[in-house]
């Protein structure tokens, strides 16, 4: 027997152990016919089955005060750690609820975006954002204007330079 | 479920899980330690490491992730001083082994009782990933899929494991089975 056969024999032989439900069964059968005229696999299965059969105590079961014991543990866990506001929040923003909030905070930040520049205004609030607005363009054509008659007052001197030169060559 | 009570703290939760493998972890527990206030303080030690876990990946089942930390927590019991060379017999201790002696007669009990202890000594003796490997397969009727997931190991390597462990009590029941193994001075 090749040791590939014989780990596979091995195998089986504990399948076989446990009464052989998890082999197909023609295999089964086929190891049933090698074990009754095999001595060593009839001394191995046997061996096999001892053991099992001394470990397999039957399970231990609770006893009454198991669960009140565990509890009284559990509740002094809880005692020891002080159930703060922050460290109930924390508890409460679990991450579906952070997404929705997040949502809330964003639809409100567009909202006030809008109201702010005039998009979602009613039209009563309108008239007077376009007087501010009209003011600001007075107050910006008073600077262009301003401008202008800087840069007039600038030729002007250019040509008072002019002609002082004019004077001096003539 | 597992999932959800890590997040809220829902104590219905976990009364739930608790209710569902209070039993299993006991039997489980007891399997080690083989006394059944030391099991039940495991078992309480296991529920209270479910409770205050901090997270849980949803990609382990919750039973193969309870049977890897009570596996943990009873390896790490017998790892103690006042463990070693300490089996006992339990009372439901299977007494009818096979090995000569029925379980009828006085001398067949303590046969087996015997036996037991010995083969029990012999699987604490096993590496940890072969005695908890085969404990939960042979003992505890889990699937090799399950085991592996439970002992983050390979599926051949927890056949591998069980089929040590296996032959390990197979050769002690052998030297059992021979004549005068089992002498008056050792069936004590």
């Amino acid at each position: 027997m090749s040791p590939s056969e014989e780990h596979h024999l091995q195998d089986d032989l504990e399948a076989m152990a446990d009464g052989g439900r998890a082999l197909s069964p023609a295999r089964r059968e086929a190891l049933q016919q090698h074990i009754d005229s095999c001595q060593a696999c009839q001394a191995a299965l046997h061996d096999t089955q001892a053991a099992l059969a001394a470990l397999n105590s039957e399970d231990l079961q609770p006893s009454e005060g198991f669960d009140a014991a565990l509890y009284a543990k559990l509740d002094a866990i809880d005692a020891e750690q002080p159930s703060s506001f922050w460290a109930n929040f924390r508890h409460w923003l679990t991450p579906p609820r952070l997404y929705a909030l997040g949502a809330v905070a964003a639809v409100t930040l567009v909202v006030i975006a809008a109201s702010q520049s005039g998009g979602l205004s009613e039209p009563e609030t309108s008239a007077p954002l376009a007087q501010a607005e009209l003011l600001d363009l007075v107050q910006d054509q008073q600077m262009y204007e301003s401008l202008e008659l800087l840069r007039d007052l600038d030729m002007l001197e250019d040509l008072e330079v002019i002609e002082a030169l004019d004077l001096e060559e003539g | 479920m597992m999932v959800r009570f890590v997040k809220t703290r829902d104590r219905r939760l976990f009364d739930e899980l608790f209710r569902r493998y209070r039993n299993r972890m006991v039997a489980y527990a007891g399997r080690y330690v083989r006394s059944r206030p030391q099991a039940e303080e495991l078992a309480q030690e296991v529920f209270v490491r479910v409770y205050t876990s901090k997270k849980f990946e949803a990609r382990a089942t919750f039973k193969t992730w309870l049977y890897r930390v009570a596996t943990n927590v009873c390896l790490n019991e017998l790892r103690k001083p006042e463990h070693k060379n300490r089996i006992e017999p339990m009372e439901n201790d299977e007494v009818e082994s096979g090995l000569g002696g029925s379980a009828e007669t006085p001398e067949g009990q303590l046969h087996g009782r015997e036996t037991s202890m010995r083969l029990h000594t012999v699987l604490h003796s096993l590496p940890r990933n072969q005695q908890a490997a085969f404990t939960m397969a042979r003992l505890e009727g889990l699937s090799h899929a399950e085991i592996s997931e439970a002992l983050s190991l390979s599926v051949p390597a927890v056949k591998s494991a069980i089929h040590r462990a296996l032959e390990a009590l197979r050769a002690e029941v052998s030297r059992l089975s021979e004549p005068d193994a089992l002498t008056p001075e050792t069936v004590s």
